[in-house]
């Protein structure tokens, strides 16, 4: 149940009108991919992790940089290889030759977005030296430690097809990310959609010659939201009612998932958490002031899903963690296994 | 000189021997004895002969031979089989190594007469047939008091377990809901309940949690439910609700598929 805070009411109107302006922004841009728009939001304003999994040119980097632009966030973006070090992310000590001193140069990872793309091909060390960096927000190099910029948001993704040469998260760090959520292909009409925009892009002059113009090059530089909105905004999710129905229906599936004779790994409470401030987010997106089952249905599977592991029978069997999720948010009201006296 | 050392070697070898011992009237038999000089036989037993006793086999041995003796005590007591040898040749058996044997007796010393036989329980023979017999009728009674006395009764069967419809668990939640005496953990299943009647109604059973719900909402008669419901368990500031109106439908529900 959410408690009354001191601070005054956030303007809902004004943050949906905010909310409004950035998906229109993005949708200049990117086409489809709405419910990832909102779902990168939800993120954005509960302080969570998201990681996309999905195939290569699904517009992943296109929807950060377009995000991060149009509120006004530092975006940087790193490409996770085999040979990449904690240092490149995180940042190191670098001696000045003239003074005779240390001082340090920070990483990528000072940034209020960061894109850390294909995660699954660096090494465990860098892996786990981010998943540490995006838990506890800080970072320390050398002997100093230096808190990461609010707001923080890690977009991580990973391609859940080509699998060799890659270090598969394990499940607590996968448990860091608030949501995982799975790219599709766009349907038919959106994809055509993007052709057409493609073809009108043109060419950009640059000094002497000419190059051809990306998405990247349509993104306006002008931001249509502030850091100050984007705060109002992760206030006003704070507000958002939750009943302790809704509570109720939280920790009934995630006992469920502990329970389920198919599943090896149930959820934790931090996925609950995660449930529950998604929840709230998405509420608030579709502004609504109190979460309804809606919000629940739509968020499990981006929010349990990467914490569950199947039993290897199961596997065997063929089944899927999403089928069994499906299973078990299906099950919610469904008959239960006990039995009545005729 | 040469014949007589071996004989005292022979007799020295024999006499070193422990004697053999057997009870009367029990055969017994004495390997291995070498006796110098040509072959020996044994005397002409008598009835009054205390032992009895035959030359088994003999081989030659260099100049003496070797003798397997069995011999038949007949009287109880201590003797050298040497004194009833005698050579095939009949001449003088000169000095033979001692063969002693002693013949125990069974009985008592004074006794006359033999030994009371004992009893032995003899084997069970025959009889197959009745225990046949036996262990058919026990297989019937066994199998009459299976089929029969064991059999429940028709009046006191066990009921059959079936599991609960969502109709029969929706039901007293309904129940006690109109009555205003359904518990806050009850809300949550109540609203699961009614969602799980309206996909069934709906045929939304195959369609996933997130899309049967979002049919439910644009449904004229499940929409108005799933916003009543919004209004009374999840909204931040409760609207007046006629909870009577909203879950009467349901109070009395048997088959959940069914279209209201």
């Amino acid at each position: 149940m959410s408690k009354s805070t001191s601070h005054p009411r956030h303007d809902v109107a004004a943050t949906i009108r905010f909310l409004d302006a950035v998906r229109q922004r993005v949708a200049t841009i990117v086409v489809g991919q709405d419910v990832v728009v909102e779902r990168l939001l939800i993120a954005l304003f509960t302080g969570g992790h998201i990681l996309l999994q999905g195939v290569p040119g699904i517009a992943k980097t296109l929807l950060a940089a377009t995000l991060s632009k149009a509120i006004e966030l530092h975006f940087a973006r790193v490409q996770f290889t085999i040979d990449l070090l904690p240092s490149d992310i995180l940042g190191s000590e670098v001696l000045d030759q003239r003074t005779n001193t240390f001082h340090v140069l920070k990483g990528p990872i000072f940034a209020n977005l960061l894109l850390a793309d294909e995660i699954n091909r660096a090494a465990p060390k860098v892996q786990g030296a981010l998943l540490e960096a995006m838990q506890e927000r800080k970072v320390t190099i050398g002997k100093e430690s230096f808190r990461l910029p609010a707001p923080f948001l890690v977009i991580a993704t990973q391609n859940p097809i080509e699998q060799a040469g890659t270090f598969e998260l394990p499940e607590a760090q996968l448990d860091r990310f608030m949501l995982c959520h799975r790219l599709q292909y766009l349907p038919k009409q959106d994809e055509k959609e993007v052709l057409r925009r493609n073809l009108a892009l043109g060419v950009r002059r640059e000094e002497k010659g000419a190059i051809a113009r990306t998405e990247f090059d349509a993104i306006a530089d002008q931001p249509v939201g502030t850091q100050e909105d984007l705060i109002c905004a992760m206030e006003a999710v704070h507000e958002v009612h939750v009943s302790d129905t809704f509570l109720d229906h939280v920790v009934e599936i995630l006992d469920r998932t502990r329970k389920h004779p198919a599943i090896a790994l149930g959820c934790s409470p931090r996925a609950g958490i995660a449930l529950l401030k998604a929840s709230r987010a998405r509420a608030l997106i579709h502004g609504r002031d109190y979460v309804v089952p809606d919000d629940l249905y739509a968020l499990a599977e981006d929010c349990l899903l990467h914490r569950m592991r199947l039993t290897y029978e199961a596997l065997a069997d063929g089944r899927t963690t999403s089928g069994v999720l499906e299973e078990l948010l299906s099950e919610l009201g469904a008959v239960h296994a006990t039995t009545a006296k005729a | 000189m040469r014949t007589f050392a071996v004989a005292l070697l022979i007799g020295a070898a024999v006499a070193a021997q422990e004697p053999v011992r057997t009870t009367v009237g029990m055969p017994a038999v004495v390997p291995g004895i070498v006796l110098p000089g040509g072959e020996f036989e044994p005397i002409d037993a008598t009835l009054k002969s205390p032992v009895v006793l035959r030359i088994e086999h003999v081989q030659k041995h260099g100049t003496a031979h070797r003798y397997t003796i069995q011999f038949t005590g007949l009287e109880a007591g201590e003797y050298d089989l040497a004194t009833f040898l005698r050579r095939k040749d009949r001449s003088d058996i000169g000095a033979l190594p001692k063969i002693p044997v002693v013949v125990e007796a069974v009985r008592d010393e004074h006794q006359h007469e033999p030994n009371e036989l004992q009893a032995i329980t003899p084997p069970a023979l025959g009889g197959y047939e009745r225990t046949m017999w036996t262990l058919g009728i026990a297989w019937a009674i066994g199998l009459l008091a299976i089929l029969f006395a064991f059999r429940k009764r028709a009046g006191a069967e066990p009921a059959v377990a079936r599991p609960l419809t969502i109709a029969d668990r929706l039901r007293p939640i309904v129940a006690r809901a109109l009555e205003g005496r359904l518990e806050p953990a009850g809300h949550a299943e109540l609203e699961r309940l009614l969602l799980s009647v309206w996909r069934r109604r709906l045929s939304l059973e195959h369609a996933t949690a997130r899309d049967a719900i979002a049919a439910l909402r644009v449904h004229d008669e499940a929409g108005a439910l799933l916003r009543a419901l919004d209004q009374w368990l999840h909204a931040k500031e409760q609207a007046p609700l006629d909870l009577d109106a909203l879950l009467r439908p349901y109070a009395e529900i048997r088959d959940e598929g069914a279209l209201a």
